[in-house]
């Protein structure tokens, strides 16, 4: 108990410490845009832009991170989670995995992406062609698509949540069962995280 | 298992490969070929109905929603009986203001609405493509080979996001002959085309309506087809394709002569590529 509390403390000290470096990283590019802009220099202004973007996306992803539980249905938070990407390249990737002894789930939500409309229509085209291997469940009131897979040991099942700009997607592995991950993707704050991306 | 196969798939697809590129290629020929068929369609519709269409066309953008010039559908494709529209207003075809937008987007970043600092980031990011694509636009020339350029087919088209970037379109007209400038300034599109042109897949193939060219020490792509005539694709720098389409061209010699008026060192300079 002591240690998770010490591990949390020091969580949000480093959290505390990159937001605000974070945000003077944005406050100076900004400058450095208007600065650009007003001197005529559009190609440089447009440059700060982008770097202001991914400023964004990084400071969003980062929320996202806050935002997950510590613990869904049992599964506890195995790592601190990573964001990596932009939005003015191919999107935004937020992973964090979840653990009870070898089983583990790992969430990567993408966001921004020019690709997860497609992904998104594919999902909603899957739904249709149906298959033993597919089933259409809601999660805290989003459709999301349940799939499961064949592997050595039996069994995977990977769930995808469609929301908008944004493809969250559970894996499960080493034995995770569709119940189980069902049961953690239902402790997700989907709303909140949804709020934050868009 | 599928969806991972189709994540995979995607990936694949973002790192480029030779035969992707082709695809690519083929769908920036594509919608290159649907900014000139708006165009011509518009041209039509004037000409049948005998009025002006004045909507926001041209150089200036209606803000994050105009993207006609990426292929998005006409709202008159439907058909309603009995019912055609005579007129309207059209749309509000000022570009957003950057600095406002930058304003607000500090301050809802400040106040940790990552959304509207987004959206308010990406207003700002439109404003300022819009402004560069009107000031290239005007630095190209006026005319080219005899052909004078058109300016209602003029477009300048941004969507703020970064990765799908900048588009412009000249097109230069006399007759049945036609020319068409299009500078797409996209980190994906022209990574597809350098990958192509510096990969071996373009060598092993045995394509007889495409090859590679040099103009003004640049490499390019030539291609033709009886359809839709010469096309010249040339990649400036890492994120930027100048288009050259053809029409009704005699041969490859006439359309390369009509590049070479193109200052491709200024389009570089312009958006700031190395």
């Amino acid at each position: 108990m002591r240690n998770n509390m010490k591990r949390l403390i020091l969580t949000a000290c480093t959290l505390t410490a990159i937001y605000t470096a974070k945000a003077q990283d944005f406050k100076a590019t900004l400058a450095e845009a208007k600065t650009n802009y007003n001197a005529g220099k559009l190609a440089e202004a447009r440059f700060s832009m982008q770097q202001m973007m991914q400023q964004i996306d990084e400071k969003a992803g980062q929320e996202v991170l806050k935002a997950y539980p510590a613990e869904l249905a049992g599964f506890k938070a195995s790592d601190a989670g990573n964001v990596n990407g932009s939005s003015a390249s191919f999107g935004v990737n937020i992973i964090r995995s979840y653990k009870i002894g070898d089983k583990e789930i790992e969430i990567r939500t993408i966001t921004n992406s020019p690709l997860v409309p497609s992904i998104n229509a594919m999902l909603g085209a899957s739904a249709f062609l149906g298959g033993a291997d597919q089933k259409l469940v809601r999660i805290s009131g989003y459709k999301a698509l349940l799939q499961k897979s064949s592997s050595d040991t039996g069994y995977n099942y990977q769930l995808q949540i469609p929301m908008g700009n944004t493809l969250i997607s559970l894996e499960g592995e080493n034995g995770v069962t569709d119940t189980e991950l069902i049961a953690a993707a239902q402790k997700l704050p989907l709303a909140d995280i949804n709020n934050l991306l868009q | 298992m599928k969806i991972k196969l189709t994540l995979a798939l995607v990936c694949v697809f973002a790192t480029v490969s030779g035969t992707q590129a082709q695809g690519l290629l083929k769908k920036l020929k594509d919608k290159a070929e649907q900014v000139a068929d708006k165009a011509i369609d518009k041209k039509t519709d004037e000409l049948l109905n005998g009025k002006k269409n004045t909507s926001g066309s041209g150089s200036d953008s209606q803000g994050g929603d105009y993207q006609s010039g990426m292929g998005m559908p006409s709202a008159t494709d439907g058909n309603y009986s009995g019912i055609r529209n005579k007129g309207g207003a059209g749309l509000v075809s000022t570009p957003p203001d950057v600095l406002k937008n930058l304003d607000e987007s500090e301050k809802a970043f400040n106040s940790n609405t990552l959304g509207e600092a987004r959206l308010s980031l990406q207003q700002a990011m439109l404003g300022v493509e819009m402004q560069i694509g009107k000031d290239l636009l005007a630095k190209l020339p006026n005319q080219i080979d005899g052909l004078d350029s058109d300016k209602d087919q003029e477009k300048v088209v941004s969507s703020g996001w970064g990765w799908q970037g900048l588009a412009l379109t000249k097109v230069y007209q006399k007759n049945d002959k036609a020319l068409t400038i299009n500078i797409v300034n996209s980190n994906s599109i022209a990574a597809a085309y350098n990958t192509f042109l510096g990969g071996n897949a373009y060598a092993a193939q045995n394509t007889p309506n495409m090859k590679q060219v040099k103009v003004k020490n640049k490499r390019a792509i030539l291609e033709y087809s009886d359809n839709d005539g010469y096309k010249l694709s040339v990649p400036l720098g890492q994120s930027t394709i100048v288009l050259v389409q053809g029409v009704n061209y005699a041969n490859e010699q006439d359309l390369m002569n009509a590049t070479n008026a193109i200052d491709l060192d200024m389009i570089k300079k312009s958006l700031d590529e190395k």
